[in-house]
């Protein structure tokens, strides 16, 4: 039986030669891909091509890599299961009756299933680290800045970078060190990351490393997942490494503060899905209005009109103070937390998920539900540091992922705790 | 005072290009619904 992996299966060849030779490469249907269907998971963009490549689809060609397709996806990358796809879930390979995690769920479960060596997801609440830990694989949300955004389609952009799923922390170290850099194209990338070596830094040497336990990213998490998590962190002290708890308080607004930024910057960025400009006009009578509210009505699922509104509402006069400028003093404050930890730690610790992966349908009818499971990683994005998901065993035969995240632009340090991690 | 550098000519896209996933055209724009 398929996955559904996959939105559009068709091959792009790369050049003969590079670090990235003979390797196949998933790319999330997010990210441009020129003459290639880029669907973004909606049925607003079905027949949506890209004139252009986005600037991380030239270098993964340049690398000698083989793009083999573009990934299913939660739609705008608007979930947390890879359900709200308009062309339908994508299964869990490690069990095919639970969810692969989202959104990058297709490319998560074509790594996994072994349809792709490698491949690229994009992160703006957690959504590579999701479903790298619910599929058994290793993926790394980079520092902000780090990797070029140009010709991603945007949902949120002070908070999303895109990344790499692989099946070690070497070889999504090594897919980082081919899409790293500054590009000119985007105005947020910085210096860091010309030159990179990540994928040396994957040496397991953890001696003297020392790991920051939130308590507040502990509590509440599944059992079984707990269980797998402390056996991790035993493992790296019996390496070498040390661990201690520190206090995170502010991470309790998180969850909060992340969905009011998001939205509320997704309500701007999908302005554009006029059915005139892009996305599927439908051809309806009336004016502007009446046109674009059809087209909007018919292209859009619910989870995104969802996200629409409440961005809108959160933005609008009379509640930009109370809601949105609210959410960014709580980003502030999250920012200033892991400052104030990474003064004593090299690397903060978290059960990437609290829970096993759902099973399909769990969580559909409960869209908060779903949005509590992003309470380790919502953080991350908005502190915009970089963070890794490595296996850590399993619960009840289901993948467990350990989140290490890092200072900012401190990749080299959670790439060697995590290869640690696989000893 | 203002100090800036002389434009640098790039490629971009070709009108074409730009034009290829509108869903109507009409002499090089985008065509719309009537504002109102």
């Amino acid at each position: 039986m398929s996955l559904n992996a996959f939105i559009t299966k068709e091959t792009l060849d790369g050049s003969d030669d590079g670090p990235l030779a003979g390797k196949s490469v998933a790319v999330k249907d997010n990210i441009s891909t020129e003459g290639l269907r880029t669907t973004c998971g909606s049925a607003m963009l079905e027949d949506y091509v890209p004139p252009y490549d986005a600037t991380v689809v030239e270098l993964l060609k340049d690398a000698g890599a083989t793009i083999v397709g573009k990934a299913n996806m939660d739609e705008f990358g608007m979930g947390t299961t890879t359900e709200t796809s308009a062309f339908g879930p994508t299964k869990n390979p490690v069990d095919e009756s639970r969810v692969p995690g989202g959104s990058s769920g297709g490319s998560a479960a074509a790594v996994a299933a072994g349809e792709a060596d490698l491949a690229l997801g994009t992160d703006t609440g957690g959504s590579i680290r999701c479903p790298a830990a619910f599929c058994g694989v290793v993926g790394i949300k980079p520092t902000y800045g780090l990797v070029s955004r140009y010709g991603l389609v945007a949902y949120a952009n002070s908070l999303e970078q895109i990344g790499p799923i692989a099946p070690t922390v070497e070889g999504a170290a090594a897919l980082l060190d081919v899409i790293a850099g500054p590009d000119d194209r985007d105005g947020t990338t910085r210096d860091a990351g010309t030159d990179s070596n990540y994928a040396a830094a994957a040496d397991g040497d953890v001696e003297g490393l020392t790991i920051g336990v939130p308590t507040e990213f502990v509590e509440g998490a599944d059992e079984g997942v707990e269980e797998a998590f402390w056996a991790a962190l035993d493992e790296l002290e019996a390496q070498g490494a040390e661990y201690r708890e520190v206090s995170m308080p502010s991470v309790e607004k998180a969850v909060a503060a992340y969905y009011v930024i998001a939205m509320s910057e997704a309500s701007s960025n999908l302005a554009r899905f006029d059915g005139v400009r892009y996305g599927k006009s439908g051809g309806y009578d009336g004016n502007w209005n009446e046109a674009f509210a059809r087209a909007r009505e018919d292209g859009f699922g619910s989870e995104v009109k969802r996200r629409i509104l409440l961005g809108t509402y959160a933005l609008s006069a009379g509640y930009h103070d109370k809601y949105y400028a609210k959410a960014q003093d709580a980003r502030a404050w999250v920012k200033q937390d892991f400052d104030e930890a990474f003064e004593d730690v090299d690397v903060v610790a978290s059960p990437t998920m609290p829970v096993p992966p759902f099973e399909l349908g769990e969580s559909l009818d409960d869209p908060l539900q779903m949005y509590l499971a992003d309470a380790n990683t919502v953080p991350v994005n908005l502190a915009n540091l970089p963070a890794i998901s490595v296996p850590a065993g399993e619960t009840d035969g289901l993948p467990v992922g350990l989140q290490l995240i890092g200072p900012k632009f401190g990749e080299e340090t959670i790439v060697r705790a995590a290869s640690a991690v696989e000893n | 005072m203002n100090v800036m550098r002389p434009d640098e000519v790039r490629d971009g896209l070709t009108q074409e290009e730009a034009l290829s996933n509108a869903a109507e055209t009409e002499d090089g724009f985008f065509k719309g619904p009537r504002v109102s």
